[in-house]
């Protein structure tokens, strides 16, 4: 008491002057303030405490990440560094394989219908010429068509 | 609640360096980047941050809310944190500092009531049933007055230094070195302020409760 004791002594201490009349008598008047706190027990917390504050961290995560400039990855401790260096590099390198593997395959032999298309380009000049054929060809069979 | 702290700075003093201590260690998981480290310091002190709180506030929920900015802040002040002094020393004068942020603030969350306003209605706040003896013991006393209320208003009404080496060194049990270091002060001006506070506290509580003999 009085500083002399700290921690769990001072609290049995407290807990056994203000629930014993006869020890309590023994203080000093001044003194007795000290049962004070033995007489404005704790509080127990809300059972879901833990979990309301890692809903609120998670939270809070999101938001301060949200708006963290980019340069504050210099911060980060070193395990996290070398970790977010090594997921960069890896990404950097899967890129340049696919790019030097591009690069590197032979120009593809046009496909079967880009020479169909290239062969019968003239053809396809006279396209209106075809179309019409087609419909004049007919023509005279429609034509009879509506007479009858 | 993002208004500066007065005067307690978030600084720790190297005064102290306790090697042995656990939750310091557990601090240095977390900052490099064991969240479970921070989770279990979390479970740890939570209890005693909420009832820390509630001296000042005397309302769970504005305690519970108090505590969590503590925690939040310690997440953010983790890769700061520097081991030089013991971890519940720099826990309480964050925790300090929120509190009395709260506390100053105008529109300060829990109810204010004075000496003469009714006990309070909160079932937490309310004396247990008790039998009557011949010879009561303080708490008893008390608790067949009602005045446990009393008890906590008289707490409210003392200058914010006292109440805070008050809280420290009665309710969280920190020693007079600990109170000292979280209030960054003298042992002397912590055993200056707490004197100071009984005899406050005993001058308030003794017209009300003559029995506990405080006079």
């Amino acid at each position: 008491m009085n500083g002399r004791l700290a921690g769990e002594e001072a609290r049995t201490v407290r807990l056994h002057l203000a629930a014993c009349s006869s020890c309590a008598a023994a203080l000093a008047p001044a003194d007795r303030v000290e049962l004070l706190p033995a007489l404005d027990p704790d509080i127990e917390p809300s059972p879901d405490l833990g979990a309301r504050f890692r809903t609120r961290l998670q939270e809070h995560r999101e938001q301060r990440d949200a708006r963290r400039p980019w340069w504050t990855v210099l911060a980060w401790p070193l395990p996290r560094q070398l970790a977010a260096a090594a997921a960069l590099a890896a990404f950097l390198a899967f890129g340049l394989y696919v790019g030097l593997k591009r690069e590197n395959t032979p120009a593809t032999a046009p496909g079967a219908s880009e020479i169909t298309i290239a062969e019968n380009l003239p053809l396809l000049q006279d396209l209106k010429v075809i179309e019409n054929l087609d419909l004049l060809e007919d023509f005279d069979a429609i034509e009879n068509l509506s007479v009858q | 609640m993002e208004t500066a702290a007065a005067w307690i700075p978030l600084a720790m003093s190297d005064t102290e360096a306790p090697a042995a201590d656990a939750d310091a260690r557990l601090m240095l998981e977390f900052q490099a980047g064991d969240l479970v480290a921070f989770e279990l310091l979390f479970s740890r002190h939570s209890r005693a941050i909420v009832n820390f709180a509630y001296r000042f506030v005397r309302n769970r929920e504005v305690a519970e809310e108090l505590a969590q900015e503590v925690f939040i802040k310690v997440y953010d002040a983790g890769r700061n944190y520097r081991a030089e002094a013991k971890f519940t020393t720099w826990l309480y004068r964050i925790a300090t500092n929120v509190c009395l942020n709260e506390i100053r603030r105008p529109q300060f969350r829990a109810p204010h009531q004075s000496l003469d306003t009714p006990a309070s209605d909160d079932p937490d706040d309310r004396p247990p049933e008790i039998e009557d003896t011949a010879r009561p013991s303080p708490e008893k006393q008390l608790e067949r007055r009602g005045l446990r209320d009393l008890l906590k208003r008289a707490l409210d009404a003392l200058p914010e230094k006292q109440r805070v080496a008050f809280i420290l060194n009665k309710y969280q049990e920190l020693s007079y070195a600990e109170t000292a270091e979280v209030m960054r002060t003298s042992e002397k001006a912590v055993k200056s302020l707490i004197h100071r506070a009984k005899e406050a506290l005993a001058e308030r509580l003794a017209a009300l409760v003559p029995e506990l003999g405080l006079k």
